[in-house]
C-alpha cells in the first residue's frame, strides 16, 4: 500500500494512494478536493491549511485544530473528518498521531455521507492489513 | 490526475491569497479555542457571554466566519483578552511572547539573548509610557 507524505512536523499527515489497474497512481483525497470546483475554492484551501496546523500542533491541544475543525464521522472503526464549509476530508489516526487522508466529499445532510464513510472504512481496513503484512511504502514529497 | 500534478497544485497554494485568507481565519479559530481551553470556557458559555447563538460560536471555531475587527475584538473581550494586529514580511515568521511586568527573572539563555530581550522590553515599556 502506498501512502504519500503531505505534511510532516510534530505529526505526519499522509494520503492514501490508489493504484489503478493500468498502473496509474493518484492521491484520492486531494484529487477529490480538486474535482469539487471553483465554487468550493475557499473551503478547499481552508481545509489544506488545517493539515498544516494539525502537522504542527495536533488536535484538541493548545494551538491545534479544534473539535469543530476535525471530529468523528464514524465510531468503530474511528473515522474522522476535517471540516471547512461544506467540504469534508475523511481520515483516520494511527499511532503517534499520524493522520491518513482517505477521500473527500461534500456535506450532504446532518450526518456524514455513508458512501464517503464506507470508502474511508475500506481504506482503513486495507491499511491495517498492509501494516500487519509489513506492506506499507511512504512516498516522499519531492 | 498524476501524483506529481496533484502535489504541484498543493504546493502552489502557499502563494495563493485565498489560501492565506483561509489560513488566517483558521488561525483566529485556533487562538480562540486555545484561550477557551486555558480558561475552561465551553462553547455554550462563550455563546451566552456574547449573547450569540451556539451555531455562531461553532462557525467561528471552524474558521468559517469572515470576522470583522469588531467581532474579533468582542470575542476576545469576553475572554478578558485583547486583539493585537500585526504584519511582517511573508518570508519572516512572527511570534508572540508575553512580557510579564514586575515578574522575577528565572532563566537566562545566554548573554546575547538576554541583552536583546532587555532592550526589547525597555522599548516596550517606553512605548507604553508614551
Amino acid at each position: 500500500m502506498l501512502l504519500q507524505k503531505i505534511e510532516g512536523n510534530k505529526y505526519l499527515v499522509v494520503a492514501y494512494v490508489e493504484e489503478a489497474a493500468d498502473g496509474d497512481e493518484s492521491i484520492v483525497a486531494l484529487d477529490d478536493l480538486r474535482s469539487l470546483g471553483q465554487k468550493y475554492s475557499g473551503s478547499i484551501k481552508g481545509i489544506i491549511s488545517l493539515f498544516k496546523i494539525y502537522a504542527k500542533y495536533g488536535r484538541m491541544q493548545p494551538d491545534g485544530v479544534t473539535q469543530s475543525h476535525m471530529h468523528h464521522a464514524n465510531y468503530e472503526p474511528d473515522i474522522l473528518e476535517f471540516i471547512k464549509g461544506k467540504v469534508r476530508v475523511f481520515c483516520f489516526v494511527d499511532k503517534g498521531g499520524m493522520v491518513v487522508l482517505t477521500n473527500s466529499g461534500l456535506k450532504k445532510g446532518q450526518k456524514a455521507s455513508s458512501k464517503d464513510v464506507s470508502k474511508a472504512i475500506k481504506v482503513f481496513r486495507k491499511y491495517h492489513s498492509a501494516k500487519l503484512a509489513g506492506d506499507i511504502e511512504f512516498l516522499e514529497k519531492e | 490526475m498524476s501524483i506529481k500534478n496533484t502535489l504541484d497544485w498543493y504546493s502552489s497554494l502557499d502563494d495563493d491569497v485565498t489560501y492565506k485568507v483561509e489560513s488566517n481565519k483558521n488561525g483566529f479559530a485556533v487562538l480562540l479555542n486555545t484561550l477557551m481551553m486555558e480558561q475552561g470556557v465551553s462553547k455554550s458559555v462563550l455563546a451566552h457571554k456574547l449573547e450569540k447563538s451556539a451555531p455562531y460560536v461553532t462557525k467561528v471555531l471552524r474558521g468559517d466566519a469572515n470576522l470583522t475587527i469588531k467581532s474579533m475584538t468582542e470575542l476576545l473581550d469576553v475572554l478578558d483578552c485583547k486583539l493585537h494586529i500585526n504584519g511582517c514580511h511573508k518570508d519572516r515568521d512572527a511570534r508572540w511572547v508575553t512580557l510579564v511586568t514586575g515578574g522575577r527573572q528565572t532563566a537566562v539563555i545566554n548573554k546575547e539573548d538576554q541583552k536583546c530581550a532587555s532592550a526589547w522590553a525597555r522599548q516596550g515599556v517606553r512605548d507604553e509610557a508614551a
